[in-house]
């Protein structure tokens, strides 16, 4: 059975963002959603400093928090090792978002179209910045913000797990991408690293080339000590906790 | 027993004025208030509420939470003194006995009202929880044990012991005679039939006792188990919830006891004795709670991991310090109120429900305390520390909920004897 993982080599990360670009459009998540994020911080003391960036995607815990909370089992562990959502069965009551030590869960706090950039639910965007063009170039069939193959059933368990922006009042996070993994292909964040920070494959296959790499070098995961299992490894210099300030915060 | 004396406890049923009718009038309008509030938070979304994601700098659970934790803490007041009363035959506290299970069951109520409320998608919450329940979830336990079976528990024990009230009522031709004739059920007041009764209650009692621990502390485990958030994640948590729980429900029924004997002058039958006894219990807990606190705060700021200390930290002396500083004070005061009045030997109303309203600020924002930094200050991986503050429909639907439980209690004060009628009642034919 496959058993995906991911490898980060914070080394070669530079912050372009472009894993975060391409998760939002792979995923059509909202305003203020982040399945991915990249930390940006500056530490040291000036004239001897550094910036550093981190990206954070889901961490699919193997024994992830959220999964044991969730009261009506709507977080669950699939079979691939990716931890997903059934956004048909959660009820919105945000445990795996307290749970997680990582804060990678995130709540559609108002109707999915409303919280979409331009506000296409609202009709706000009409007329604005050519949004019109768009909607007539989709031949006015589909939201032009929205994939419609996302509220398929995916995996093995066949549940609505792909995507972002299903209903108010539903959690939300990074799914390593199952739509595109169901078909062979990279997560969209490793897809569109210019700069391959990313390594992602079958931990299973001894001779995937993460396994070769997590085997040739030292890597380690993420607040080990909470006891979660991460699925997700990260390779070169650790980000500086002590001593550091914040580039920019996100605006709620 | 004479008519004269049974009349004491009808005393509420005689007085329906103004000022009654001019509460109701108030808490309609608050009621109106939430409702309105509720309305645009599910049309709009709980984007209207002060709660963001914990990624984002917010808190995901808000203040529905706290107020969810305050008023399952405050059920505990029913179940203790009826249990006591029936199986410690303190008959002392019989007279408040029934006050406190009907507290019980508005408390809970409310507090169901508030996990509803939070929920993103509140009618798949009650489905679900049907269909695809996990006992594997500490909140499963705050779904099933407390909002379910601890609430029909309560309400089944109420009505077995308000039979025996009920069928009183009945024989004595007062009141609205259908209702009394279901709440009877069947009860007809002799020697043989009372003894029979106060057995099944003492089984129920019994049989009742187990949930009032493992209601609290499943509340405290919700919180406890959760080792991603820095001061939740402690053993103490579910002890001391119930230990909370215990002061605040004892302060909150003696308040609502004290409004009742006050308004309906019931100063015969609620003696000082019987504040004097729960004022002590009161202040023994609140007591513990100081303790519980100062232990918490000493191995989170000496030696806890580096989230810990911001936190603690952070309610010592940095932005929270207000917050934190008005609830130790709050709980200290009532403690030496009533300490003070215990080494004197000499109890005072006044003193004693100055105590129970600070017992309840205290727990007011100690459960708020818990609940909210831990997840504005408490993350681990390099997040911008958050803030939280409810917006005005949060307050409006906590305002509304308020509204609602007095609106209960009030209405039920005038509908069935609020004070359980001694054994010398009996039910003449």
């Amino acid at each position: 059975m496959v058993k995906y993982a991911m490898a980060i080599d914070l080394d070669r990360c530079m912050g372009c963002r472009a894993c975060m670009e391409a998760c939002k459009i792979e995923n059509n998540t909202g305003r203020n959603i982040f399945w991915m994020f990249v930390f940006k911080q500056e530490s040291g003391e000036y004239p001897n400093t550094t910036t550093n960036y981190m990206p954070r995607p889901c961490m699919h815990c193997d024994n992830a928090p959220c999964v044991k909370v969730c009261p009506v089992g709507a977080r669950f562990k699939s079979e691939t090792g990716a931890v997903l959502t059934d956004f048909d069965r959660c009820v919105g009551c945000r445990y795996c978002e307290v749970s997680c030590p990582y804060g990678v869960n995130y709540f559609n706090w108002r109707e999915p179209a409303d919280n979409q950039y331009y506000h296409w639910g609202k009709g706000e965007a009409e007329g604005k910045y050519g949004t019109a063009d768009i909607r007539t170039l989709a031949n006015g069939s589909i939201s032009p913000y929205r994939n419609p193959t996302l509220d398929e059933p995916h995996g093995a368990e066949k549940r609505t797990v792909a995507g972002g922006g299903h209903y108010v009042g539903v959690i939300e996070k990074c799914t390593f991408c199952v739509q595109r993994t169901d078909k062979g292909l990279d997560p969209a964040c490793v897809a569109n690293c210019p700069v391959s920070v990313y390594t992602f494959g079958d931990l299973d296959d001894p001779n995937s080339s993460i396994s070769k790499l997590l085997a040739s070098r030292s890597s380690f995961r993420l607040l080990e000590e909470t006891n979660t299992h991460p699925r997700v490894y990260y390779l070169g210099t650790p980000m500086p906790l002590e001593h550091r300030k914040h580039l920019e915060n996100i605006s709620v | 027993m004479s008519k004269e004396e049974l009349g004491v406890y009808l005393k509420p049923f005689n007085r329906t004025g103004g000022k009654f009718l001019a509460l109701i009038a108030v808490l309609l309008g608050a009621m109106a208030l939430g409702g309105y509030a509720l309305y645009i938070q599910f049309t709009e979304g709980h984007y209207v509420s002060g709660m963001r994601d914990v990624g984002a700098g917010g808190a995901a659970w808000g203040i529905y939470i706290g107020m969810l934790v305050y008023f399952i803490g405050i059920s505990y007041a029913g179940i203790s003194v009826s249990a006591a009363v029936r199986l410690l035959n303190l008959e002392k506290y019989k007279p408040v006995a029934r006050m406190g299970e009907l507290l019980t069951i508005i408390a809970l109520l409310l507090g169901s009202l508030f996990i509803l409320f939070d929920l993103g998608q509140p009618i798949r919450g009650v489905i679900n929880m049907f269909q695809f329940g996990r006992p594997m979830s500490p909140l499963f336990f705050t779904f099933s044990v407390i909002a379910t079976g601890y609430l029909w528990s309560t309400l089944i024990f109420m009505y077995i012991s308000g039979r025996r009230d009920a069928s009183i009522m009945k024989a004595n031709g007062l009141g609205i005679k259908p209702l009394y004739t279901v709440l009877s059920g069947g009860y007809v007041d002799s020697h043989k039939a009372r003894e029979k009764h106060n057995k099944v209650l003492k089984a129920l009692a019994v049989a009742i006792l187990p949930l009032l621990v493992m209601a609290h502390s499943f509340l405290g485990f919700v919180f406890g188990l959760q080792v991603g958030r820095p001061g939740w994640y402690t053993a103490i948590q579910a002890p001391a919830f119930v230990t909370l729980a215990a002061a605040s429900g004892i302060g909150a029924l003696i308040i609502i006891s004290l409004v009742i004997r006050r308004t309906y002058g019931l100063q015969q039958i609620l003696t000082q004795d019987i504040f004097r006894g729960l004022g002590n219990f009161m202040g023994a807990a609140t007591g513990v709670y100081i303790y519980m606190i100062i232990s918490e705060m000493y191995v989170m700021k000496y030696a806890g991991p580096s989230g810990e200390v911001l936190i603690a930290d952070s309610m010592l002396s940095g932005q929270l310090a207000p917050y934190f500083w008005a609830e130790i004070l709050s709980f200290i005061a009532a403690f030496l109120i009533i300490f003070a009045m215990f080494a004197r030997k000499s109890y005072s109303l006044l003193g004693i429900t100055t105590s129970a309203v600070l017992v309840n600020i205290g727990a007011l924002l100690a459960r708020n305390m818990i609940i909210i930094p831990s997840q504005t200050l408490g993350m681990q991986l390099p997040y911008a520390l958050g803030s939280y503050f409810p917006s005005w429909i949060e307050i409006s639907v906590v305002v509304g909920l308020f509204a609602l439980g007095v609106f209960l209690y009030s209405i039920f004060t005038k509908i069935f004897p609020i004070i359980e009628f001694p054994e010398e009642v009996r039910g003449e034919r």
